[in-house]
């Protein structure tokens, strides 16, 4: 058989391979840098513990995360006997993928983005929530009460927590007015919007902890009661894809909140992408520090602080902006 | 309503004031050992394993009266001038519970608890040592 390509044929082929090369370069990108936070959260919370951490693969147990990956690529592929194969499969798989979705939308650096969507925000909220639906497969696909009970608490929570997250954007999007990253940084060319709007600010970070299942809202992880929510069964290369996930997740979540609230890849002298991931990784930094440092949340805690707090909290912020979007005209 | 309001106030800065407290810990020093290769000194007065000086000890079965889970047994001979020779003295270390009672009443200062603490073994046989033997050098 012969195809014949024309030209147009030619240019879309070549247009495809060259997104392909840069969503190898941004997995690429992706898979060390989770590596490099997973060693960091060891560190940091080991040092909070006044302990070390790993020490000895490395210097200071730089590799100890290759070497556990390794660890996990040789382990047993462990399918407990009720599970749902199908869903339990795909578990991982759909966490993970939620979580690098959004990648796409984010400017690294000035012109330094995959594809620069008109509505970028919107995509990278609406991708981002898939992730949900992968902690309830695993779940679900488990048969196991507690990753049921853990995969109920998750689907609850992130729910409940991205109306607060998306109404504290939506004053962002209101000062803006658009929905386009790259926008949306160049707006912030004289004051950031974490000075002009520290509570929608303070609102996107809970929420955000609470989207990527961080403590102090982890709940549907929750050790101490539920073994380890949803992906107690997993083990293995499907555990570390949930671990990749999680981390992903983090960059993600810090990477919006840097681009909308911490102006972006914009400061003096240094080139752009520094100064973007040194945003990104300080916001990191500031998720493992609360992590070690507060308690879990109640149940009920946890969705009275979304209902009762965040949204009003939110929707007053909103009228707030909109009333002095009102007088500056 | 605004008594709400303050507490929300304190609540946050109660928050900060947790957070400030785990940054002091995040920049004061390790307080744990890397163990293989670092080392920590018992105190003086550590209860290690029992140990003995085999040439002070007159076989008196002092200790092994005084032992509460019998760990200890004392073999000797009597010779030509009717007087104990030790022949051996085994111990039980997967009985001892370290208690020190087997100290004390010694007359001769000869069995004394030492400052060893890596006691782990492969087999259980090995936790029973005849300490004629195995502190043949401690004087
Ligand atoms: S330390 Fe206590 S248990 Fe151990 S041998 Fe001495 S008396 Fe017995
Ligand atoms: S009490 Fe002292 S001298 Fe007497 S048998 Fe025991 S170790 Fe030897």
């Amino acid at each position: 058989m012969m195809f014949k390509i024309s030209p147009e044929n030619w240019a879309f082929l070549i247009e495809f391979a060259w997104l392909c090369a840069k969503a190898a370069g941004l997995l690429g990108f992706v898979s060390l840098s989770v590596m490099f936070l997973i060693w960091w959260e060891r560190k940091v919370s080991a040092h909070i513990q006044s302990r070390l951490g790993p020490m000895r693969v490395g210097w200071h147990g730089c590799l100890q995360t290759i070497a556990d990956t390794i660890k996990l690529l040789l382990k047993e592929n462990i399918v407990a006997k009720d599970t749902d194969k199908v869903s339990f499969w795909l578990a991982p798989l759909v966490s993970f993928v939620a979580a690098f979705l959004p990648f796409a939308a984010i400017p690294f650096a000035k012109n330094l983005v995959v594809q620069d969507f008109g509505l970028g925000l919107l995509y990278i909220f609406a991708v981002s929530s898939l992730g949900v639906i992968g902690v309830f497969m695993a779940g679900w696909g488990s048969g196991n009460k507690y990753s049921l009970l853990g995969a109920m608490r998750a689907s609850a929570q992130i729910i409940s927590y991205e109306i607060p997250l998306v109404l504290s954007v939506l004053s962002i999007v209101m000062l803006t007015g658009s929905l386009n990253m790259t926008k949306i940084v160049e707006a912030q060319g004289q004051v950031w919007f974490a000075f002009s709007q520290p509570i929608a600010f303070l609102i996107y970070f809970i929420s955000a902890l609470a989207e990527t299942n961080r403590a102090p809202f982890d709940i549907s992880e929750a050790e101490s009661e539920l073994v380890a929510g949803f992906h107690t069964e997993y083990s293995g290369m499907k555990f570390s894809m949930f671990f990749l996930a999680e981390y992903t997740n983090m960059f993600v979540v810090s990477a919006i909140a840097a681009t909308l609230f911490l102006g972006g890849w914009q400061g003096p002298f240094l080139p752009g992408i520094f100064w973007f991931l040194a945003k990104v990784y300080f916001l990191i930094f500031l998720m493992m520090w609360i992590r070690w440092t507060f308690p879990r949340f109640r149940v009920d805690q946890l969705m009275n602080f979304a209902w009762k707090f965040l949204v009003p909290l939110a929707f007053l912020n909103i009228l707030a902006t909109a009333l002095f979007l009102v007088l500056k005209k | 309503m605004i008594k709400r309001i303050k507490r929300i106030f304190s609540d946050s800065f109660s928050l900060l004031q947790g957070l400030a407290v785990t940054a002091k810990y995040l920049f004061s020093p390790a307080v744990t050992l890397q163990y293989p290769t670092q080392r920590w000194t018992p105190p003086e007065r550590y209860r290690g394993r029992v140990a003995l000086r085999p040439k002070k000890c007159i076989s008196c079965q002092m200790c092994v009266r005084a032992c509460p889970n019998y760990s200890l047994e004392v073999k000797f001979s009597l010779g030509e001038d009717k007087k104990r020779k030790l022949s051996g003295f085994i111990y039980h270390l997967d009985t001892c519970l370290f208690c020190g009672l087997c100290v004390e009443p010694c007359p001769t200062a000869a069995i004394f608890m030492n400052q060893e603490y890596e006691l782990a073994v492969y087999e259980r046989k090995e936790l029973v040592m005849d300490l004629t033997e195995a502190d043949k050098n401690v004087e």
